[in-house]
């Protein structure tokens, strides 16, 4: 059980930026700058970061739904950033994303079981004659009713959209599903009802999640494994646990402090992170949290920290415990 | 087609009360020479600067009469903050906008209720939903301000921050010259924490991040001394170590300037950290409200419960999140018992008979729940000791 389902090496993507009348490219914003990763069969990766920090880029880049500029995804032994569209066809049904806003990311036209059973008929996944069954079957799995699936979505709430989302990515029996921030836009009732639909699927269909989020308190509720983003770039990768518990990041420590905690009592020594989050166009030389950072010596700024493994798997990119 | 008749027909009766309802507002909207009598009044408690009595907003649309907020009574104390939370939908939003008279009319209209605003300025008491439009002028954005969700649509993108920070001192600030109103505005950038806070005045809203944009509308909010805040999901568009700023600047403001905070949000954390009155609403009623302690530590009502329950927390680990089960109910077709009854995992018979009516569990504290009308708390010790 312990094989790895994906294997992520040395993922950069650029985009470049282009200005001018003849459209030269004058600079690069390093969306995910040099990230390795990988994930084990049935185990949910966490991935958390500000906005703009490039999680939501890697989720896309994994499944090429944008191009990366270079590295490695090796996905049932195969490369995929190295096939062609042709052959990278029957790989689809591996992997799935559901997407952060359930009231864009469904086609208003399109009735609920046409969305869901769009990719299982493309892949020719069930034979004509079990297909409405099939579509029934996995609707119920991510309970909703038998009834839905000749509506259309503006006649569902956001948790149900949400649902259908789910449904949809199901349908083709992944391995792999990416959910990208997934709750962020629902009520915290809500929330916790697809949080729990997420875990039940997860343990009966051997799912993989790699589960992105800005929400600390939903990725630590979820994930086995986490990896904090700053700008392009992991800073801090470890088992849930001993990230929570041992918290070495200067960044992953502000980032935890940063969560309100429901109870009026406790007055929390907050680590208040000043300014904002540079432009990724033009990151700060050195360590790229050093403008922010409150631990921040002289040597950061001019030399990157290595990003290396300080015992039982837990990774950081500090030069704080580096002496 | 004896339904589709039968639909057609219900439309048009509505569409018929809808337009006398438009009717009888823009008629009232139109009255000139108002008598300071009709919207003069007295305030009930001597240390509050807003009381909120049995509001009541509807709108009229084209599908029925949804009644956004329905009976909602609370005081703002001086100087305190109280948090108001709720799901997307319960009425939160609405409350508020009523309380600035800036509801879409004339489809959405205060249908009942008293809003007592404590005028220091001019030392009178007055009914905001009476007041004509000169004298609700006068208060909007000087004496009470607002702070919306979005800072990345309140601003407006063609002017620069200093043209639009300027305006609101210019307008309420009768006399004061453009230079003095200049440096204010720059005075005011200062306050929330903005370095080279002259270049930023000069500089236009798509220059600025997320947190940056929050600032400048918490700035534009303080800039006439408001005596009430209203921040309607201040925090809600931006990351956690933003919100964490934020949050901070606002409770500092609070105690430099002295004035009271209505903090609408959805996140029972922030709730937590800010507020020292809480109170929680559902599909447009009040189910509890209390001080901050009363709320988190000995919740009544089991949507608070609930609410408290779903939420992942870092202490501990449980292995299923709690659920509230079902949806919120349709607002155009609310039930006469209990909106939560359907979706209570304490539900009695009397539940299915009247709204339950809010009952007093002590001085501060009151939940609308039968299951507080023996005084015996279902939940003892509340949710974070078990």
């Amino acid at each position: 059980m312990n094989e790895n389902i994906i294997t992520v090496e040395n993922l950069k993507k650029y985009f470049p930026i282009k200005s001018g009348i003849l459209q030269k490219t004058i600079g690069n914003v390093k969306a995910v700058d040099d990230v390795s990763f990988s994930i084990r069969k049935a185990q949910t990766f966490g991935l958390v970061g500000e906005s703009g920090c490039g999680k939501t880029t890697i989720g896309r880049t994994i499944l090429r739904l944008t191009e990366p500029t270079d590295g490695k995804c090796i996905i049932d032994g195969k490369d995929i950033f190295a096939l062609k569209k042709s052959q990278l066809r029957p790989l689809r049904t591996k992997m799935q994303i559901v997407f952060q806003d359930p009231y864009s990311s469904l086609d208003p036209r399109m009735p609920v079981g046409e969305i869901i059973g769009e990719a299982v008929r493309e892949h020719n996944l069930v034979s004509k004659s079990d297909y409405r069954d099939y579509i029934v079957n996995i609707m119920q799995s991510c309970e909703l009713r038998p009834y839905h699936i000749d509506r259309y979505p503006h006649e569902f709430s956001g948790g149900q959209r949400q649902r259908i989302c789910i449904a949809r990515a199901l349908a083709v029996n992944p391995d792999l599903i990416v959910l990208d921030e997934p709750v962020s836009a629902l009520d915290v009732s809500i929330q916790a009802q697809i949080i729990n639909l997420l875990k039940e699927l997860q343990a009966k269909r051997g799912l993989t999640f790699l589960f992105i989020s800005h929400d600390l308190s939903v990725v630590e509720y979820i994930s086995e494994v986490v990896a904090v983003m700053y700008l392009g770039s992991i800073v801090e990768m470890a088992s849930k646990k001993e990230l929570f518990k041992h918290t070495m990041h200067p960044y992953s420590k502000a980032l935890l402090s940063a969560v309100p905690v429901p109870n009026p009592d406790i007055k929390m020594d907050r680590v208040i992170l000043q300014g904002d989050i540079p432009s990724p166009a033009n990151p700060p030389q050195g360590c790229k949290f050093h403008t922010r950072c409150p631990d921040c010596m002289e040597m950061c700024k001019t030399k990157i920290p290595e990003y290396k493994d300080y015992g039982s798997g837990h990774y950081c990119a500090c030069h704080l415990y580096n002496k | 087609m004896g339904d589709k008749k039968n639909n057609t027909a219900r439309l048009r009766e509505i569409k018929r009360f809808n337009n006398k309802k438009y009717r009888e507002h823009t008629k009232l909207s139109r009255r000139k020479n108002i008598e300071p009598s009709q919207y003069l009044t007295e305030m009930k408690s001597p240390d509050s600067i807003l009381e909120i009595e049995n509001l009541c907003t509807y709108f009229y649309t084209d599908v029925g009469t949804v009644k956004a907020v329905d009976g909602v009574t609370f005081n703002v104390p001086k100087g305190k903050t109280v948090g108001v939370v709720g799901e997307s939908g319960c009425g939160k939003s609405v409350m508020s906008l009523s309380v600035m008279r800036l509801l879409q009319e004339p489809q959405g209209q205060i249908a009942s209720g008293e809003i007592r605003f404590r005028q220091s300025s001019e030392n009178r008491a007055v009914n905001i939903p009476n007041l004509p439009l000169k004298e609700m002028q006068k208060i909007r954005g000087n004496e009470i301000s607002m702070i919306f969700q979005e800072p990345m649509t309140t601003l407006n993108p063609v002017f620069s921050i200093g043209a639009q920070l300027d305006e609101s001192i210019l307008l309420h600030n009768k006399g004061i010259s453009k230079k003095d109103a200049a440096k204010r505005s720059i005075e005011m950038l200062e306050l929330v924490g903005i370095a080279r806070a002259e270049g930023i005045y000069k500089g236009y809203p798509h220059e600025l991040s997320g947190g940056m944009r929050q600032r400048v509308v918490i700035a534009m909010a303080l800039s006439c001394n408001p005596e009430i805040i209203i921040a309607d999901e201040p925090t809600t568009a931006l990351d956690v170590t933003i919100q964490a700023q934020i949050l901070d600047l606002l409770r500092d403001l609070k105690n430099k300037i002295n004035a009271s905070i209505i903090l609408i949000t959805h996140d029972l954390g922030v709730v937590a950290e800010m507020a020292d009155f809480v109170v929680v609403m559902y599909a447009g009623r009040i189910v509890e409200q209390g001080t901050a302690s009363d709320i988190f530590h000995n919740p009544q009502h089991p949507y608070t419960v609930g609410l408290m329950k779903s939420r992942p927390t870092s202490h501990g680990q449980q292995e299923k999140l709690y659920s509230i089960p079902g949806s919120v109910p349709n607002p155009t077709d609310l039930p006469d018992f209990c909106y939560f009854k359907n979706r209570c995992e304490f539900c009695m018979d009397i539940c299915g008979q009247k709204y339950p009516p809010l009952y007093k569990l002590s001085n501060t504290h009151k939940a609308a729940c039968y299951l507080c009308k023996d005084e015996k708390s279902k939940f003892e010790g509340g949710v974070f000791s078990e």
